[in-house]
Protein backbone atom coordinates (compact mmCIF):
# COMPACT_ATOMS: atom_id res chain seq x y z
CA UNK A 1 0.00 0.00 0.00
CA UNK A 2 1.19 3.28 -0.45
CA UNK A 3 1.61 6.28 2.09
CA UNK A 4 -1.49 8.00 0.57
CA UNK A 5 -3.63 5.21 0.99
CA UNK A 6 -2.46 4.44 4.46
CA UNK A 7 -2.90 7.85 5.40
CA UNK A 8 -7.03 7.08 4.93
CA UNK A 9 -6.40 4.72 7.56
CA UNK A 10 -4.70 7.05 10.00
CA UNK A 11 -7.90 8.82 11.92
CA UNK A 12 -8.81 5.29 12.72
CA UNK A 13 -5.44 4.24 13.88
CA UNK A 14 -5.17 7.05 16.12
CA UNK A 15 -9.07 6.20 17.60
CA UNK A 16 -8.06 2.85 17.76
CA UNK A 17 -11.57 1.28 15.73
CA UNK A 18 -9.44 -0.09 12.99
CA UNK A 19 -10.09 -3.45 12.03
CA UNK A 20 -7.82 -6.14 12.93
CA UNK A 21 -6.96 -6.62 9.11
CA UNK A 22 -6.67 -2.95 8.75
CA UNK A 23 -4.76 -2.55 11.54
CA UNK A 24 -2.33 -5.63 10.23
CA UNK A 25 -2.25 -3.58 7.39
CA UNK A 26 -1.31 0.21 8.81
CA UNK A 27 1.26 -1.59 11.33
CA UNK A 28 3.32 -3.59 8.17
CA UNK A 29 3.48 0.12 6.75
CA UNK A 30 4.80 1.76 9.68
CA UNK A 31 7.48 -0.84 10.14
CA UNK A 32 9.50 0.05 7.04
CA UNK A 33 8.21 3.61 6.41
CA UNK A 34 9.29 5.90 9.01
CA UNK A 35 7.33 9.04 7.96
CA UNK A 36 4.15 7.39 8.23
CA UNK A 37 5.00 5.91 11.46
CA UNK A 38 6.18 9.31 12.30
CA UNK A 39 3.01 10.86 11.42
CA UNK A 40 1.06 8.52 13.41
CA UNK A 41 2.95 8.69 16.47
CA UNK A 42 2.57 12.68 16.43
CA UNK A 43 -1.15 12.53 15.49
CA UNK A 44 -1.55 10.26 18.54
CA UNK A 45 0.33 12.75 20.59
CA UNK A 46 -1.74 15.60 19.31
CA UNK A 47 -5.15 13.40 20.45
CA UNK A 48 -3.24 12.57 23.73
CA UNK A 49 -2.32 16.45 24.40
CA UNK A 50 -6.29 17.17 23.39
CA UNK A 51 -7.53 15.26 26.15
CA UNK A 52 -5.47 16.89 28.71
CA UNK A 53 -6.06 20.64 28.07
CA UNK A 54 -7.30 22.69 30.40
CA UNK A 55 -10.99 22.66 32.09
CA UNK A 56 -12.65 26.16 32.48
CA UNK A 57 -15.22 26.52 35.14
CA UNK A 58 -18.05 29.06 34.80
CA UNK A 59 -17.87 31.07 37.50
CA UNK A 60 -20.55 31.30 40.40
CA UNK A 61 -21.90 34.57 39.26
CA UNK A 62 -22.30 33.35 35.87
CA UNK A 63 -24.52 30.44 36.88
CA UNK A 64 -26.76 33.21 39.29
CA UNK A 65 -27.02 35.45 36.10
CA UNK A 66 -28.59 32.65 33.39
CA UNK A 67 -30.52 31.32 36.04
CA UNK A 68 -32.30 34.36 36.81
CA UNK A 69 -32.83 35.13 33.08
CA UNK A 70 -34.21 31.49 32.21
CA UNK A 71 -36.81 31.47 34.61
CA UNK A 72 -38.02 34.52 33.25
CA UNK A 73 -38.53 32.77 29.95
CA UNK A 74 -38.82 29.24 31.07
CA UNK A 75 -42.34 27.42 30.07
CA UNK A 76 -43.40 24.34 32.00
CA UNK A 77 -43.98 21.44 29.88
CA UNK A 78 -47.55 21.17 29.36
CA UNK A 79 -49.65 18.43 31.36
CA UNK A 80 -50.59 15.57 29.62
CA UNK A 81 -52.98 13.64 31.65
CA UNK A 82 -53.47 11.26 29.32
CA UNK A 83 -49.60 10.08 30.02
CA UNK A 84 -48.06 11.88 32.70
CA UNK A 85 -51.08 11.90 35.26
CA UNK A 86 -52.25 7.98 34.50
CA UNK A 87 -48.92 6.61 34.24
CA UNK A 88 -48.10 8.10 37.68
CA UNK A 89 -51.41 6.89 39.32
CA UNK A 90 -50.83 3.65 37.73
CA UNK A 91 -47.76 3.53 39.44
CA UNK A 92 -49.03 4.77 43.04
CA UNK A 93 -51.79 2.15 42.26
CA UNK A 94 -49.68 -0.70 41.85
CA UNK A 95 -47.62 1.00 45.29
CA UNK A 96 -50.89 0.20 46.31
CA UNK A 97 -51.76 -3.02 45.74
CA UNK A 98 -47.98 -3.96 46.60
CA UNK A 99 -48.40 -2.65 50.03
CA UNK A 100 -51.58 -4.05 50.15
CA UNK A 101 -50.82 -7.75 49.44
CA UNK A 102 -47.55 -7.35 51.86
CA UNK A 103 -49.70 -6.58 54.59
CA UNK A 104 -51.81 -9.65 54.13
CA UNK A 105 -49.06 -11.90 53.60
CA UNK A 106 -47.43 -10.47 56.75
CA UNK A 107 -50.61 -10.42 58.75
CA UNK A 108 -51.95 -14.42 57.75
CA UNK A 109 -48.30 -15.15 58.28
CA UNK A 110 -48.22 -13.63 62.31
CA UNK A 111 -49.32 -16.13 65.29
CA UNK A 112 -52.57 -13.94 66.65
CA UNK A 113 -51.40 -11.76 69.83
CA UNK A 114 -54.33 -10.80 71.72
CA UNK A 115 -52.80 -6.99 73.52
CA UNK A 116 -54.42 -6.98 76.97
CA UNK A 117 -55.58 -2.90 75.59
CA UNK A 118 -59.32 -2.89 75.12
CA UNK A 119 -59.88 0.46 75.31
CA UNK A 120 -57.10 1.56 73.08
CA UNK A 121 -58.15 -0.88 70.62
CA UNK A 122 -61.94 0.10 70.91
CA UNK A 123 -61.13 4.29 70.25
CA UNK A 124 -58.47 2.72 67.79
CA UNK A 125 -61.33 0.94 65.49
CA UNK A 126 -63.72 3.66 66.10
CA UNK A 127 -61.55 6.80 64.77
CA UNK A 128 -60.61 3.82 61.60
CA UNK A 129 -63.99 3.38 61.14
CA UNK A 130 -65.04 7.36 61.18
CA UNK A 131 -62.30 7.86 58.54
CA UNK A 132 -63.28 4.75 56.31
CA UNK A 133 -66.88 6.24 56.43
CA UNK A 134 -66.09 9.50 55.55
CA UNK A 135 -63.74 8.07 52.20
CA UNK A 136 -66.84 5.49 51.38
CA UNK A 137 -68.73 8.88 51.26
CA UNK A 138 -67.01 10.47 49.16
CA UNK A 139 -65.68 7.70 46.73
CA UNK A 140 -69.53 7.16 46.73
CA UNK A 141 -70.52 10.74 45.29
CA UNK A 142 -67.97 10.73 43.03
CA UNK A 143 -68.42 6.97 41.92
CA UNK A 144 -71.87 8.77 40.88
CA UNK A 145 -70.47 11.70 39.34
CA UNK A 146 -67.66 9.91 36.82
CA UNK A 147 -70.75 7.30 36.24
CA UNK A 148 -72.75 9.90 34.50
CA UNK A 149 -70.46 11.66 32.61
CA UNK A 150 -67.78 8.39 31.81
CA UNK A 151 -69.17 8.81 28.11
CA UNK A 152 -66.98 11.82 28.05
CA UNK A 153 -63.89 10.80 28.83
CA UNK A 154 -61.42 9.25 25.72
CA UNK A 155 -61.51 5.66 26.04
CA UNK A 156 -58.02 5.38 26.76
CA UNK A 157 -57.68 7.33 29.48
CA UNK A 158 -60.88 5.98 30.38
CA UNK A 159 -59.34 2.58 30.44
CA UNK A 160 -56.67 3.45 32.44
CA UNK A 161 -58.89 5.12 34.74
CA UNK A 162 -60.84 2.04 35.48
CA UNK A 163 -57.40 -0.52 35.45
CA UNK A 164 -55.82 2.02 38.35
CA UNK A 165 -59.40 1.93 40.28
CA UNK A 166 -59.30 -2.07 40.30
CA UNK A 167 -55.86 -2.04 41.53
CA UNK A 168 -56.54 0.14 44.16
CA UNK A 169 -59.83 -1.65 45.08
CA UNK A 170 -57.62 -4.82 45.27
CA UNK A 171 -55.41 -3.12 47.66
CA UNK A 172 -58.40 -1.71 49.71
CA UNK A 173 -59.92 -5.52 50.04
CA UNK A 174 -56.37 -6.91 50.72
CA UNK A 175 -56.21 -4.21 53.66
CA UNK A 176 -59.44 -4.77 55.08
CA UNK A 177 -58.80 -8.58 55.37
CA UNK A 178 -55.77 -8.19 56.92
CA UNK A 179 -57.88 -5.60 59.45
CA UNK A 180 -59.99 -8.56 60.17
CA UNK A 181 -57.37 -10.76 61.04
CA UNK A 182 -55.21 -8.23 63.29
CA UNK A 183 -57.81 -4.99 64.01
CA UNK A 184 -55.10 -3.14 66.09
CA UNK A 185 -52.45 -2.97 63.45
CA UNK A 186 -51.64 0.12 62.71
CA UNK A 187 -49.72 -0.83 59.44
CA UNK A 188 -52.70 -2.64 57.98
CA UNK A 189 -54.87 0.35 59.14
CA UNK A 190 -52.48 3.02 57.50
CA UNK A 191 -52.42 0.45 54.26
CA UNK A 192 -56.32 1.13 54.15
CA UNK A 193 -56.61 4.63 54.59
CA UNK A 194 -53.72 5.31 52.47
CA UNK A 195 -55.62 2.99 49.91
CA UNK A 196 -58.84 4.96 50.72
CA UNK A 197 -57.16 8.42 49.80
CA UNK A 198 -55.23 7.15 46.60
CA UNK A 199 -59.14 6.07 45.28
CA UNK A 200 -60.24 9.65 46.42
CA UNK A 201 -57.96 11.13 44.79
CA UNK A 202 -58.10 9.41 41.48
CA UNK A 203 -61.52 10.08 41.72
CA UNK A 204 -61.51 13.52 42.10
CA UNK A 205 -58.92 14.12 39.00
CA UNK A 206 -61.17 11.84 36.91
CA UNK A 207 -64.12 14.58 37.61
CA UNK A 208 -61.86 17.24 37.19
CA UNK A 209 -60.77 15.65 33.79
CA UNK A 210 -64.66 15.12 32.48
CA UNK A 211 -65.30 18.87 33.41
CA UNK A 212 -62.04 20.00 31.48
CA UNK A 213 -63.12 18.15 27.80
CA UNK B 1 -44.52 11.36 23.84
CA UNK B 2 -42.69 14.57 25.28
CA UNK B 3 -40.18 13.28 27.54
CA UNK B 4 -39.82 14.64 31.22
CA UNK B 5 -37.17 18.16 30.71
CA UNK B 6 -34.51 18.08 33.26
CA UNK B 7 -34.86 21.26 35.55
CA UNK B 8 -32.07 24.11 35.10
CA UNK B 9 -29.90 22.90 38.01
CA UNK B 10 -29.71 19.54 36.90
CA UNK B 11 -28.79 20.49 33.22
CA UNK B 12 -26.88 23.40 33.65
CA UNK B 13 -24.43 20.52 36.62
CA UNK B 14 -24.37 18.65 33.63
CA UNK B 15 -23.39 20.32 30.98
CA UNK B 16 -22.30 24.06 31.87
CA UNK B 17 -18.61 23.09 31.51
CA UNK B 18 -18.32 21.16 28.51
CA UNK B 19 -20.60 23.86 26.88
CA UNK B 20 -18.56 26.47 28.22
CA UNK B 21 -15.15 25.06 27.38
CA UNK B 22 -16.40 24.29 24.32
CA UNK B 23 -17.85 27.78 22.92
CA UNK B 24 -14.30 29.72 24.76
CA UNK B 25 -12.47 27.34 22.03
CA UNK B 26 -14.33 27.87 19.43
CA UNK B 27 -15.07 31.60 19.88
CA UNK B 28 -11.21 32.41 21.34
CA UNK B 29 -12.39 34.65 24.55
CA UNK B 30 -13.64 34.14 27.96
CA UNK B 31 -15.73 36.50 27.36
CA UNK B 32 -17.47 35.39 24.29
CA UNK B 33 -17.77 32.00 26.38
CA UNK B 34 -19.56 33.58 29.22
CA UNK B 35 -21.63 35.40 26.90
CA UNK B 36 -22.63 32.30 24.66
CA UNK B 37 -23.03 29.67 27.64
CA UNK B 38 -25.89 32.42 28.69
CA UNK B 39 -27.21 32.87 25.28
CA UNK B 40 -27.29 29.24 24.69
CA UNK B 41 -29.30 28.13 28.22
CA UNK B 42 -31.89 30.97 27.09
CA UNK B 43 -31.98 29.49 23.81
CA UNK B 44 -32.32 26.11 24.76
CA UNK B 45 -35.55 27.52 27.27
CA UNK B 46 -36.99 29.65 24.43
CA UNK B 47 -36.76 26.34 22.18
CA UNK B 48 -38.07 23.57 24.80
CA UNK B 49 -41.64 23.62 23.43
CA UNK B 50 -40.10 22.16 20.14
CA UNK B 51 -38.37 19.77 21.59
CA UNK B 52 -40.54 16.38 20.90
CA UNK B 53 -37.18 13.58 21.86
CA UNK B 54 -36.64 12.27 18.59
CA UNK B 55 -33.13 13.26 19.73
CA UNK B 56 -30.95 12.98 23.15
CA UNK B 57 -31.34 16.27 25.53
CA UNK B 58 -27.61 16.39 25.30
CA UNK B 59 -26.84 16.10 21.22
CA UNK B 60 -30.10 18.36 21.03
CA UNK B 61 -28.48 21.16 23.54
CA UNK B 62 -24.78 21.00 21.31
CA UNK B 63 -26.79 21.19 18.37
CA UNK B 64 -28.18 24.38 19.81
CA UNK B 65 -25.22 25.56 21.14
CA UNK B 66 -22.82 24.75 18.41
CA UNK B 67 -25.16 26.58 15.56
CA UNK B 68 -25.16 29.31 18.25
CA UNK B 69 -21.18 29.62 18.26
CA UNK B 70 -21.07 29.49 14.88
CA UNK B 71 -23.56 32.19 14.31
CA UNK B 72 -21.28 34.06 16.56
CA UNK B 73 -18.41 33.22 14.35
CA UNK B 74 -20.07 34.68 11.01
CA UNK B 75 -20.95 37.69 12.58
CA UNK B 76 -17.39 38.63 13.69
CA UNK B 77 -16.20 37.24 10.34
CA UNK B 78 -18.49 40.00 9.38
CA UNK B 79 -17.45 42.70 11.22
CA UNK B 80 -13.93 41.79 11.39
CA UNK B 81 -14.16 41.80 7.39
CA UNK B 82 -15.82 45.34 7.85
CA UNK B 83 -13.01 46.68 9.98
CA UNK B 84 -10.36 44.90 7.69
CA UNK B 85 -9.00 43.19 10.94
CA UNK B 86 -8.06 39.74 10.57
CA UNK B 87 -9.02 37.20 13.23
CA UNK B 88 -6.14 35.61 13.65
CA UNK B 89 -5.27 39.04 15.64
CA UNK B 90 -8.56 38.64 17.77
CA UNK B 91 -7.56 35.23 19.06
CA UNK B 92 -6.26 34.87 21.99
CA UNK B 93 -4.32 31.93 23.72
CA UNK B 94 -6.92 30.58 26.34
CA UNK B 95 -4.60 30.45 28.90
CA UNK B 96 -0.74 31.27 29.39
CA UNK B 97 1.57 28.87 31.34
CA UNK B 98 2.87 29.98 34.98
CA UNK B 99 6.63 31.50 34.94
CA UNK B 100 8.01 27.90 35.52
CA UNK B 101 6.32 26.14 32.20
CA UNK B 102 6.18 22.44 32.25
CA UNK B 103 6.93 20.79 28.81
CA UNK B 104 3.07 19.58 28.34
CA UNK B 105 2.22 23.60 29.56
CA UNK B 106 3.79 24.33 26.72
CA UNK B 107 2.47 22.01 24.34
CA UNK B 108 -1.06 22.51 25.89
CA UNK B 109 -0.64 26.09 24.67
CA UNK B 110 0.81 25.52 21.65
CA UNK B 111 -1.86 22.73 20.87
CA UNK B 112 -4.51 25.83 22.23
CA UNK B 113 -2.92 28.14 19.42
CA UNK B 114 -3.30 26.00 16.87
CA UNK B 115 -6.74 24.94 17.10
CA UNK B 116 -7.49 28.17 17.77
CA UNK B 117 -6.21 28.69 13.96
CA UNK B 118 -8.41 26.00 12.58
CA UNK B 119 -10.91 26.20 9.75
CA UNK B 120 -14.78 26.26 11.74
CA UNK B 121 -15.94 23.28 10.87
CA UNK B 122 -12.47 21.63 11.67
CA UNK B 123 -11.93 23.02 14.57
CA UNK B 124 -15.58 22.20 15.75
CA UNK B 125 -15.00 18.57 14.88
CA UNK B 126 -11.55 18.01 16.85
CA UNK B 127 -13.56 19.72 19.70
CA UNK B 128 -16.09 17.17 19.91
CA UNK B 129 -14.01 14.14 19.29
CA UNK B 130 -10.59 14.84 20.90
CA UNK B 131 -11.11 17.65 23.48
CA UNK B 132 -14.80 16.82 24.39
CA UNK B 133 -14.88 12.96 23.56
CA UNK B 134 -18.47 12.70 21.40
CA UNK B 135 -18.13 10.00 18.91
CA UNK B 136 -18.56 10.30 15.68
CA UNK B 137 -22.37 9.11 15.67
CA UNK B 138 -22.89 12.05 18.08
CA UNK B 139 -20.97 15.03 16.17
CA UNK B 140 -22.45 14.11 12.85
CA UNK B 141 -26.11 14.92 14.49
CA UNK B 142 -24.60 18.02 16.55
CA UNK B 143 -23.51 19.43 13.38
CA UNK B 144 -26.02 17.98 11.04
CA UNK B 145 -23.15 16.20 8.89
CA UNK B 146 -22.29 12.83 8.26
CA UNK B 147 -20.26 10.57 10.38
CA UNK B 148 -18.01 9.63 7.66
CA UNK B 149 -17.14 14.06 6.97
CA UNK B 150 -16.81 14.07 10.83
CA UNK B 151 -13.90 11.51 10.62
CA UNK B 152 -12.50 13.34 7.68
CA UNK B 153 -13.01 16.83 9.35
CA UNK B 154 -11.20 15.47 12.27
CA UNK B 155 -8.54 13.77 10.30
CA UNK B 156 -7.91 16.74 8.49
CA UNK B 157 -8.20 18.92 11.63
CA UNK B 158 -5.38 16.78 13.31
CA UNK B 159 -3.42 16.53 10.08
CA UNK B 160 -3.46 20.28 9.79
CA UNK B 161 -2.50 20.78 13.74
CA UNK B 162 0.42 18.76 13.13
CA UNK B 163 1.60 20.93 10.46
CA UNK B 164 1.54 24.24 12.79
CA UNK B 165 2.86 22.42 15.78
CA UNK B 166 5.83 21.55 13.48
CA UNK B 167 6.06 25.12 12.39
CA UNK B 168 6.84 26.20 16.15
CA UNK B 169 8.93 23.74 16.97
Amino acid sequence: MTCEQINELLGDAVDGTLSASDSAIVRSHTDSCSACRQLLADLIDIRHTASLLERHEPSLDLRRAIKSEVQKIAPQPARRPGLGLWSGLAMAASLAVVLGSAVWLYFAAQPRTNPDAAAQLASATSELQLAEQHYDNAIAALEKLTADRNAKLDPQVAGAIAQSLATIDRAIGDSRAALKTQPDSIVAQTSLLEALRMKVALLQETVSLMNAS
Amino acid sequence: MQPAFPAFDELYAQHSTRLFNLAWRMCGTRADAEDLLQEIFLLVYRKLPDFRGEAAIGTWLYRLAMNRCLDHLKSRHTKANLATSSLDEEVRPISRPGPVASDLDIKRLDLERAIARLPEGARAAFLLHDVEGFQHQEIAEILGISEGTSKSQLHKARLRLREMLMATV
